[in-house]
């Protein structure tokens, strides 16, 4: 399935290849994929800390692994930041 | 040791500065700077005192960790009771101040009484004078600075001064140092000025000595090479605290028109990339980052405005490099009231560093006028022909000059947001914590952080608790009155060393902070020491507030948080769960259900 996906803040400088562009691009993956099977598809380590808005809702952590994504969605990765 | 065993106590009634050795069983239990300073306060001051009398005091304390080779140790705090709130004030900054204070010998400074006319306050090296300031008096910062160094041929020395926001009771004046670091929050500003206090000026050389050199300059490498190798700590450095803009603006908690919407259309105007692209004019905003004494973070913004931008086109003085917008003031002077003009939010931010006002309460002021002006409880004949509408540049920098100067409509808002509003029969629309104004955080999406606003000793603050990790992944509020209590028992510790919290939040562990203080004070030290030394501090700032008159309906939120829904992101629908959090809470505190901790609680943290 094609969905789009936006990497926010640091995200960016870790994602692999470093070159990649995540400013709402569309992406393809596998279908019913969740948000951390395309964290890992894009190239985000597995110790990265984010957190997903898919459509513009939230996708609680305890979810991450289990949220089955859809063709079409607009997924937003966001580096918890803490403080500023 | 690295405590000079030293504090001056300077009496301006009676215009005499004494040395007095300081309470060491005391820097024991309480660690230092937050703790110890708000520990003299506390027996110091009576709870009920006028903020804006001499009877009040004002304490200026180092840690035990400011001005040492630590990473991230030039902290300082002004701790005193709040004009703006009535409550406990503890106002932290960085810039150069602090570790010189310390390096001149003084490990605090206790200010008292009323000078007859204007004063500041001269030290160099353990010896201290105060010198006339009726020149000063009305001048604003970067020129009393100039003038300070100017007249002691010093070039080095570091000064932390009042603007006329701060002379005429601005109830959120800050004190100003470096000429954009600020102890911002709380209106401490204000009780300098009412002290007739215009400046203090410092020159050191005698250094600072710590308990074992070897092992604390091992502890401070260490600490050191965690901030280095961490991907938080290179972000803060390269973007700076203004990238949390994009982040709460996706998840839906960036307070936006005084906290009527909580997602903003300007923030791509207002963030870390836009701070770093060149305008239409092929002009960008940022010029460099910046970093305050012995930081090795560096997330400090130096900003440059459009020559052509309107609000300097004809102010050659604010054409120059200073202070730029953090994320706080990139949300107060930006979404708060609407403007998408980040060198408008600039300009207004040069002018609270330059008058000396908080940026964040006067923002929050600010758009509470400007939902007063929406709703019409307020109009133009009473604003001085500003038009305060949401989303106006040109108004947000027109009334921020006003506010400075304490002229006309301005003054009124220099009372901050809640007095204002109940002046003009709205007290609701003022989004503050006993009388202070909410940092960049709504209360719906971040649950947590609702919690810690209505729950922190200095009325709203996001420097108190650190839920956002939680907060950005669950919205629920089951665990969040048990992150909030730790966080703020771990900070109130760590506020009182002489380091900064962002060094928590990009990369250091407790033990880099008891490390460094073991080998800095002696003694042993570990965690469970430094997390009940802050939950003693907290308990003890919320005696001195029960004791002032606040009491458990102050531990709350406005009504929009607390009623309507939040119209969009990860908040969609939902309120802020204060019903269910702050019993709970209180528990955990071992508080009774008024929010009164116990006598069981007070024994068991050494306060009985």
């Amino acid at each position: 399935m094609e969905l789009s996906v936006k990497l926010i803040g640091h995200l960016l400088d870790d994602v692999t290849p470093a070159d990649a562009t995540f400013d709402g691009r569309r992406y393809v993956i596998a279908d019913r994929a969740t948000p951390r099977d395309l964290a890992a598809a894009i190239g985000l380590p597995a110790d990265a800390e984010y957190f997903v808005m898919v459509n513009g809702d939230h996708v609680a952590e305890n979810v991450l692994d289990t949220h089955e994504l859809q063709a079409g969605d607009e997924v937003v990765l966001c580096p918890p930041l803490k403080g500023g | 040791m690295s405590w000079h065993r030293k504090l001056l106590r300077v009496n301006l009634s009676a215009g005499t500065c004494t040395h007095e050795p300081l309470n060491m069983e005391w820097a024991e239990a309480y660690i230092g700077q937050r703790g110890l300073g708000t520990k003299y306060l506390s027996e110091e001051v009576d709870p009920k005192v006028d903020p804006l009398s001499a009877e009040n005091k004002l304490i200026i304390a180092t840690g035990p960790l400011t001005g040492t080779a630590a990473s991230t140790g030039g902290r300082w705090s002004a701790i005193t009771k709040g004009p703006l709130t009535g409550a406990i004030a503890c106002s932290n900054s960085g810039g150069q101040f602090g570790g010189e204070l310390k390096n001149a010998g003084y490990d605090m400074l206790i200010i008292e009484g009323r000078a007859p006319t204007p004063v500041y306050l001269h030290l160099e090296d353990q010896q201290a004078t105060l010198m006339p300031a009726d020149h000063l008096w009305g001048q604003r910062i970067w020129d009393v600075e100039a003038a300070i160094k100017e007249y002691h041929d010093d070039p080095l020395m570091r000064i932390a001064s009042i603007g006329p926001a701060g002379e005429y009771g601005n109830r959120f004046a800050c004190i100003v140092n470096d000429l954009h670091r600020a102890a911002g929050r709380s209106g401490v500003g204000a009780v300098m000025g009412s002290k007739n206090l215009k400046a203090i000026a410092v020159r050191g050389t005698i250094g600072t000595r710590v308990h074992d050199p070897k092992a604390f300059m091992a502890a401070a490498r260490k600490a050191t090479e965690a901030l280095a190798n961490s991907k938080p700590r290179k972000g803060l450095s390269r973007h700076g605290t203004i990238s949390m803009m994009d982040i709460t603006n996706t998840f839906g908690s960036l307070p936006t028109n005084n906290n009527r919407a909580v997602q903003f259309a300007g923030a791509e105007k207002m963030g870390a990339a836009a701070m770093q692209s060149p305008n239409e004019h092929g002009h960008t905003n940022l010029i460099t980052n910046s970093a305050c004494f012995a930081c090795t973070i560096g997330c400090g913004r130096m900003s440059h405005i459009d020559p052509q931008h309107f609000s300097v086109r004809e102010e050659p003085r604010y054409q120059t490099a200073s202070g730029g917008l953090e994320y706080e003031t990139a949300y107060a002077l930006g979404s708060a009231v609407g403007v998408d003009d980040m060198d408008a939010a600039t300009y207004a931010g040069f002018l609270c560093n330059d008058y000396g006002m908080d940026p964040i309460s006067l923002g929050g002021s600010i758009a509470a006028a400007m939902e007063l002006f929406d709703v019409g409880a307020i109009d133009e004949t009473m604003t001085g022909g500003v038009k305060l509408e949401f989303g106006s540049a040109e108004a947000l920098c027109q009334i921020t000059e006003l506010i400075g100067k304490g002229e006309g409509f301005g003054k009124e808002i220099g009372m901050g947001s809640k007095l204002l509003c109940a002046k003009y029969g709205r007290p609701e629309l003022s989004m503050s914590v006993k009388g202070q104004e909410f940092a960049a955080y709504d209360g719906r999406a971040m649950q947590g952080m609702g919690l810690a606003y209505a729950t922190s000793n200095r009325g709203a603050c996001h420097l108190r608790a650190s839920p956002y990790a939680h907060d950005f992944g669950t919205t629920e509020p089951d665990e969040k009155p048990q992150v909030v209590k730790e966080s703020q028992d771990f900070i109130a510790a760590i506020d009182s060393t002489g380091l900064c919290l962002f060094s928590k939040n990009v990369g250091l562990e407790l033990e880099h902070y008891t490390a460094q203080v073991q080998a800095a004070c002696g003694g042993t030290w570990d965690v469970e020491r430094f997390t009940t030394i802050g939950e003693r501090i907290w308990n003890m700032e919320k005696r001195f507030n029960l004791a002032a008159g606040l009491g458990h309906g102050d531990d709350t939120l406005p009504r929009r948080i607390l009623e309507e829904p939040a119209p969009s992101g990860a908040a969609k629908g939902l309120v802020n769960r204060l019903d269910v959090m702050l019993p709970e809470y209180y528990k955990l505190r071992g508080w009774d259900e008024n929010g009164v901790p116990t006598a069981a609680t007070l024994g068991r943290l050494g306060l009985a």
